[in-house]
């Protein structure tokens, strides 16, 4: 998996993490089962805080796509509970933008603001 | 006598040419004897000389039993001193248990590597790989691939023997030797092993050659570099993890370095040296390879070190297929055209071409995103120094 992170890009470095992890999940290019690099190696890698790693680490945890193993560090798990039901409405909700000649940021925003409001 | 004789007339001359054109195998009956030599060859290697050399050991110790003390000394005390003891029988079967053993997981494992590496070819078809050039016009041979695991066998054998029948040798009659005759013997058993082990490697078929480089598909990989924004920072890892059988055989020789130790406690240091050479493969059946600015570097899942390419000493990286085979099997491997390898299992690795170095390979999963990255940090380490 490649992780990227650009600290101009405005969006704190641990969220950068999370989502670099979580695509790498959602697309599947991380099974079930693997370990995730330890915080205080990929810390040293991408020459941030470990603390940084560890908080990307718990927040993946929150959203049910690891697990937090002491001695084992971070194991990626089967997926988020509901995650099957969810990417089946995205799908149909994809489908309906691309009927109606929604563009994708649209759709996003409206997503968005489903979950501010 | 006025006729001619046939021999001196200029039509009889034989012709040197067309007797050796006739002599020369073609190409293909080449490659099969070659083949049939190979398989004769690994057999002999992992079967016959170390069943030879049991035969011969277990045939000394039995015309010895009548003249070996009961019960005879099988352990030394670190003063010298006898501190275990055995029946000559049991001796004798002891010996036989861990020969044998040794041999049935040689065996086991040059035949293992054999068929893994019949059945990579046949789901790798020389046709579909990029730059197939002479050398993979010939079909690979399986059983090259047996070396590693065949290289040990009458080397482990004939330490076990030479010990066994010295030790029991030292002791006819009611002899008692020195002080410094045990630890003698056991050094020389393990020295003359080491030998064998170096006779062996000279007469085991050579590991197939590998592809060649070609300037276009080093273009392609400088081509699909990933490129960092200025200040960005980006890292690549993946685990690479041997085939299970791999992992199982280990297993099986785990269990089997404790049979000695079991059937007689004395037998602690054969037990020792097996367990160690065990353990020590066993820390390459998973390894996470891990690309940053330092470069590559390759780690056992317990985080020791096992490889790194060092980010200024990258030409360039690119993803290939490699067998097993082409390196003759798994763990830390060198090929025919001096590439070194960190071998795990078949299929996908990040080939490194290396400044002042030989290529070096590790096999790994999503090796294309990682030669991309390590091309993309060594394009901004060049660009920006």
């Amino acid at each position: 998996m490649i992780i990227r992170i650009d600290p101009a890009s405005g969006a704190p470095i641990f969220e950068q993490l999370v989502r670099a992890v979580r695509s790498e999940i959602l697309a599947g290019r991380l099974a079930s089962g693997e370990r995730l690099p330890a915080a205080r190696d990929l810390a040293t890698s991408l020459d941030v805080n470990p603390h940084t790693v560890l908080h990307a680490y718990q927040v993946l945890r929150d959203e049910g796509f690891v697990e937090l193993r002491r001695g084992r560090g971070a194991v990626v798990t089967h997926s988020a509970p509901g995650l099957d039901e969810v990417r089946a409405l995205v799908a149909a909700l994809a489908a309906s933008a691309r009927a109606h000649d929604l563009a994708a940021d649209t759709v996003l925003a409206l997503v968005r603001e489903e979950f501010h409001a | 006598m006025t006729e001619p004789r046939p021999e001196t007339s200029p039509e009889y001359r034989p012709e040197p040419q067309a007797s050796t054109a006739a002599s020369g195998p073609s190409a293909a009956s080449g490659s099969a004897d070659r083949r049939a030599r190979d398989r004769r060859l690994v057999l002999a290697v992992t079967v016959w000389v170390p069943l030879t050399i049991i035969a011969v050991g277990a045939g000394i110790l039995m015309t010895w039993l009548p003249r070996t003390p009961d019960p005879m000394v099988t352990h030394w005390g670190a003063d010298g001193e006898p501190n275990g003891w055995m029946s000559p029988a049991g001796n004798l079967i002891a010996y036989l248990v861990i020969s044998l053993g040794v041999l049935v997981v040689m065996a086991g494992a040059a035949w293992l590597s054999t068929r893994v590496a019949a059945k990579a070819q046949a789901e790798l078809p020389d046709s579909g790989r990029p730059d197939a050039g002479q050398t993979d016009t010939e079909q690979a041979n399986p059983w090259r691939s047996a070396r590693s695991a065949a290289l040990f066998a009458p080397a482990v054998t004939t330490a076990v023997t030479i010990v066994f029948v010295a030790l029991t040798g030292v002791q006819l009659d009611g002899s008692e030797p020195a002080d410094w005759v045990v630890p003698v013997i056991v050094a020389v058993g393990l020295g003359l092993g080491a030998l064998v082990g170096v006779v062996t490697s000279f007469v085991l078929p050579a590991p197939e050659p590998g592809e060649h480089t070609s300037a276009e598909t080093i273009a392609h990989a400088l081509r699909a570099a990933v490129r960092l924004a200025p200040g960005e920072r980006a890292v690549w890892t993946a685990v690479a993890r041997a085939p299970w059988p791999v992992t199982a055989l280990l297993v099986l020789a785990l269990l089997l370095t404790l049979v000695p130790v079991a059937l007689d406690p004395s037998l602690w240091a054969f037990s020792l040296v097996f367990l160690v050479v065990v353990a020590v493969l066993a820390t390459t059946t998973a390894a996470r390879i891990t690309v940053d600015t330092t470069g590559l570097r390759v780690r056992t899942l317990l985080g020791l070190p096992i490889g790194r390419v060092r980010l200024d000493q990258v030409v360039v990286a690119r993803a290939v297929d490699v067998r097993p085979s082409e390196f003759g099997g798994w763990g830390f491997r060198f090929d025919a055209r001096g590439r070194r390898g960190i071998i795990l299992r078949g299929g996908s690795a990040i080939e490194i071409e290396r400044i002042g170095a030989q290529p070096f390979v590790v096999t790994v999963p999503d090796a294309e995103n990682g030669a991309a990255l390590l091309n993309g940090l060594v394009a901004e380490a060049r660009g920006t120094n």
